[in-house]
């Protein structure tokens, strides 16, 4: 239950205010949620965890052909997934400018038309956008520093020291942090992953 | 066989059992109070729990033979002495499992029961007695069957040790009877006494421990479904289906262990594993020193130790590392012919149901009871003897833990074997030995744990009876041979026993928390099957 | 192996052909009848469907096929030839993934590999490495199952699958343990990943009980009874891909089987 509390969280409030700007996060996630930095060095966003490519290639898809904008709750009966599964998806797919979102309204933007059209490796075009999102950006910086990779709990320490945290439990915060990496980084080709010495590498 | 020896035996194992039942009553008493505290008070908790953890992996056969002198100095008469050593022997071994039952079980107490106690205004005493102790009632009773398997083994052994010394003896119960009728030299008699205990063991957990199980359950939070039958033919059946030894191999130790890592785990990185072996140094050098002597200033002092190691002919160190050296040996004997073993088994459905229940009997009986029947020629078979005492002390826990590894692979494995057409070679290099490799670190751990705990008879034993003295075995070389030595010389040698348990006791706690944490958890991680 | 003659042989001539199967399961000396007179044909480049009532013995059926099980009557013939033990011609893909933990992704396709003597491990290798890239999978080459998400452990087992270059490939409930949105990204590319002019596959037989997925994906549709399971029927879908779930044939068909499992 907790984690699902917690997953996007950051994102809730652009969603409802229909901004896809980054923004004030949820007041109510104070202890997970990023604090606000003056405008002018906005801080990076924060993919939400448990959110995998594939759904949010899904989640264009499905929304690619329908009518050009759809409400929140027809999506979700669309997906056959309820509310709370979809807003993830959703918040990530908005903070990658896939899809936008105004009221509950949600609408593919022009880069969400190209990346439905795409046929192959698709996560490829979403490279510049991931690598300015955390935790990414962290783990690229690091990888750059250390040629024979970084381990994701290097990457996880760091993050937490910025105020980056999936999960408040710094046990599980590390698997959470791991999984996004994976699931992500590797699709974009922005780090590579090997499972026997558990590093991270830039690509 | 006579009508009056068949008594005989009677009497020694209702002895025995007594003894059981006051330290398992004593333990679940202990169990309750530590673990409730431990489960509601943080500060508790950050104490108790890392202590129980170092606890359950003391060797504390080895600490025996010092408790005992020390309880016969305090307690008197004797025979009560011995008694009350016996009985807080088993305690020791039983009553850390069972506080980790109820610790748990009160820590899942849902939050909302908790909030009503409070919202109802009942007194901390009343929540105790309508609250926690209800609630862990289940566990009790699950873990009481591990912990009676374990402290069987520390029942017979105790009382065989007791033999060891002509000075106090447990004069009746079952494990005198099995050696006394071996020194009378009647074999008959003690291969009845064996299956005696065989029969009380499985009686026992039949009525006992399975009715108190039953009973428990109904103090669980979630019901489950039980097809229980009263048919007493059925019981047994039902009883040799689930296997309940086997059982208790596995959930003793496979559940200590994760609780061992987890706990240490949770008390983060900072804190150093050192300061808890130097408290337990610092308690149990303490504890012997107030056991041992009225006067603790007769007590070897670290200058005292340190010279006598130096200096020695006979060094206590060197004699440990021996030690070490014929566990690890015997363990990788024991690996050799229990992993293929325990796989072939689980593998064939049909050979599993014959052999299981068979194992299951054998593993029963306490290694040390069976001793006797490897003496020939003590001069020249002492190393022999010990390894075969190590060997039947460890090989089950390996054993038990591989079969039930393989078992609990789904079907969809052997599909794959099937329909990728893997040969044998691959199957057992790439499936079935990376497949139980976690349960087999889990069996390791716990095999390599007793087989300290048997050293301590396997290496040395000199049996006292009836005026005379025979020397069943020694090797030439182990700490188990020097405790028992010090021990006996009289006045015993203070020196040389505070040296060996707290060397003994520091290796095994280091090793266990650097070297087989790491192994466990790499296991753990990695040759685990789940979808 | 397949060669490009093969492929462009006579089209009638079946790759899988079900001849009267039966199956009892015999208990307590009574034999329950699970499978009964059980006839139906895969043909080149062809994607059928099985499905049925939970419980109908469908998958019983698919393993049979694969010569994972026996069938009490009726012989299972594999281009004429009848299966009797798995080869690696036919190859398998699993509800659960069935993938080895201890092993990486690319660890698990070469697994799959083992009895192929045919090939040398460099060989093997490559195969091996295009089967995760077609699936999807470059770059995850060295990425332990337990890191990767469902539809990734699915996409390992579809490739450990294709490195074997089988002609047929069994699927049972490949998207079942799926969510809703992964198991429609993986749908949306499984028949053009299986069935192309590169592709040594010819067929493909899938056992779902997800109507939708059914005609989504089917050319023909294999509609078992209830236990014990004989063919209701079997639905042709000609509807032209990539299919539009909205259109209302796209409803017809789903109706049509329906109506037969009904």
């Amino acid at each position: 239950m907790a984690k699902r509390e917690i997953i996007g969280k950051p994102l809730r409030g652009s969603l409802s205010s229909g901004a896809t700007s980054p923004q004030n996060p949820d007041p109510s996630g104070s202890s997970i949620s990023v604090s606000q930095h003056s405008p002018s060095e906005q801080r990076p966003l924060m993919m939400p965890a448990n959110v995998r490519a594939g759904q949010v290639v899904g989640l264009v898809e499905i929304t690619g052909g329908l009518e050009s904008v759809i409400d929140v709750s027809r999506l979700a009966d669309e997906f056959g997934a309820d509310i709370a599964t979809l807003l993830p998806i959703l918040d990530a797919a908005e903070m990658l400018g896939l899809v936008k979102s105004d009221k509950g309204d949600v609408s593919l933007t022009e880069l969400g038309r190209k990346f439905q059209k795409t046929s192959k490796r698709k996560i490829l075009m979403l490279r510049d956008t991931l690598s300015k999102i955390e935790p990414f950006k962290t783990a690229m910086e690091l990888a750059s520093k250390n040629k024979k990779g970084v381990s994701v709990r290097e990457i996880s320490d760091a993050l937490i020291e910025k105020g980056y945290r999936w999960h408040h439990n710094y046990e599980l915060n590390e698997p959470l942090v791991q999984a996004i990496l994976i699931h992500w980084a590797i699709y974009a080709e922005l780090l590579s992953y090997n499972g026997k010495t558990g590093k991270f590498q830039l690509c | 066989m006579t009508a009056f020896t068949i008594l005989g035996i009677a009497i020694d194992i209702i002895y025995s059992w007594t003894r059981m039942l006051v330290a398992l009553g004593l333990s679940i008493v202990f169990s309750l109070a530590v673990g409730i505290v431990a489960a509601r008070n943080k500060k508790a908790e950050a104490v108790i729990i890392p202590l129980l953890d170092v606890f359950q992996s003391i060797p504390i056969l080895g600490f025996f033979p010092i408790v005992i002198l020390g309880v016969i100095d305090v307690v008197h008469p004797e025979w009560l002495g011995v008694n009350v050593a016996v009985i807080l022997l088993i305690f020791t071994s039983m009553s850390w499992n069972i506080t980790f039952g109820v610790y748990e079980a009160v820590r899942s107490i849902p939050q909302d029961y908790i909030d009503l106690s409070q919202i109802s205004g009942s007194s901390s005493w009343q929540r105790i007695v309508s609250l926690y102790i209800p609630s862990s009632l289940s566990r009790i009773a699950y873990n009481t069957q591990t912990s009676w398997a374990v402290g069987l083994f520390y029942l017979v052994s105790s009382e065989i040790l007791t033999l060891g010394s002509k000075n106090y003896q447990a004069s009746i119960g079952i494990g005198v009877a099995i050696y006394t009728f071996y020194d009378t030299g009647n074999f008959t008699g003690y291969i009845y006494a064996i299956i005696a205990l065989i029969i009380a063991v499985v009686i026992w957990q039949l009525i006992f421990l399975r009715e108190f199980s039953l009973w428990s359950e109904k103090y669980k939070f979630v019901e489950e479904p039980r097809g229980e039958t009263k048919d007493p033919l059925m019981r047994v059946y039902s009883w040799v289906n689930h296997r309940s030894i086997s059982k208790l191999f596995l959930i003793a130790h496979g559940s200590g262990v994760s609780r061992f890592t987890s706990s240490i785990t949770r008390f983060k990185r900072g804190f150093k594993y050192a300061f808890f072996i130097l408290i337990v140094l610092f308690v149990g050098f303490e504890l012997g020193a107030f056991l041992l002597s009225p006067s603790p200033r007769s007590l070897p002092s670290l200058a005292t130790i340190l010279s006598y190691e130096c200096c020695s002919s006979q060094s206590v160190l060197v004699a440990l590392a021996v030690s070490f050296l014929r566990i690890w040996y015997v363990y990788f004997i024991c690996v050799l012919v229990a992993v293929p073993l325990g796989i072939v088994i689980a593998l064939h459905s049909k050979l599993y149901d014959t052999a299981s229940p068979l194992l299951e009997v054998v593993a029963s009986i306490p290694a040390p009871v069976l001793l006797p029947l490897f003496v020939a020629d003590v001069t020249k078979n002492g190393e022999a003897i010990a390894a075969m005492i190590i060997f039947l002390g460890m090989i089950w826990y390996i054993i038990f833990n591989v079969m039930a590894g393989i078992r609990s692979l789904p079907a969809e494995l052997w599909e794959l074997r099937k329909g990728f057409q893997v040969s044998t070679y691959n199957a057992w290099r790439n499936i079935y030995l990376p497949a139980s490799a976690a349960a087999f670190v889990t069996g390791s751990i716990t095999a390599i744990g007793a087989a300290w705990n048997t050293l301590i008879i396997a290496e040395y034993f000199n049996l006292h009876l009836n005026g005379s003295s025979k020397l069943l075995t020694q090797v030439q070389i182990g700490i188990g041979k020097t405790i028992s030595i010090a021990v006996q010389s009289n006045p015993a040698n203070l020196t040389v026993l505070t040296l060996s348990i707290l060397s003994m006791t520091a290796l095994i706690v280091a090793f266990n928390l650097t070297v087989w944490r790491r192994v466990y958890h790499y296991t753990t991680k990695r040759f685990t099957y789940n979808r | 192996m397949a060669t490009a003659a093969d492929k462009i042989g006579s089209t009638s001539e079946p790759v899988i052909s079900v001849e009267h199967v039966s199956l009892d399961f015999r208990k307590e000396k009574e034999d329950l009848p699970v499978l009964v007179d059980v006839s139906m044909q895969a043909l080149r480049n062809e994607f059928v469907t099985v499905t049925g009532p939970s419980g109908c013995g469908k998958s019983t059926l698919l393993r049979i096929i694969g010569g994972l099980g026996k069938a009490t009557s009726g012989v299972v013939k594999f281009r004429g030839t009848p299966i009797t033990k798995p080869t690696s011609e036919v190859a398998m893909i699993f509800q659960n993934f069935v993938l080895l933990p201890w092993k990486t992704a690319l660890e698990n396709v070469l697994f799959g590999l083992s009895s192929r003597s045919d090939m040398n491990e460099q060989q093997k290798k490559e195969a091996s490495v295009s089967a995760l890239e077609s699936t999807g999978l470059k770059g995850f080459e060295n990425v332990y199952p337990g890191e990767l998400s469902g539809g990734m452990k699915q996409r390992v087992g579809i490739a450990r699958a294709l490195a074997l270059q089988p002609q047929v490939l069994l699927m049972d409930e490949p998207f079942s343990s799926l969510d809703d949105l992964t198991a429609e990204h993986l749908r949306r590319e499984i028949y053009s990943l299986l069935i192309n002019p590169s592709s040594p596959i010819q067929s493909v037989i899938m056992v779902s009980h997800n109507v939708e997925e059914i005609v989504e994906l089917s050319d023909k549709s294999v509609v078992l009874s209830a236990r014990p399971a004989h063919v209701v029927d079997i639905v042709q879908n000609d509807l032209p891909r990539p299919r539009n779930k909205k259109a209302p044939e796209f409803f017809d068909k789903v109706d049509k089987i329906y109506s037969l499992l009904a």
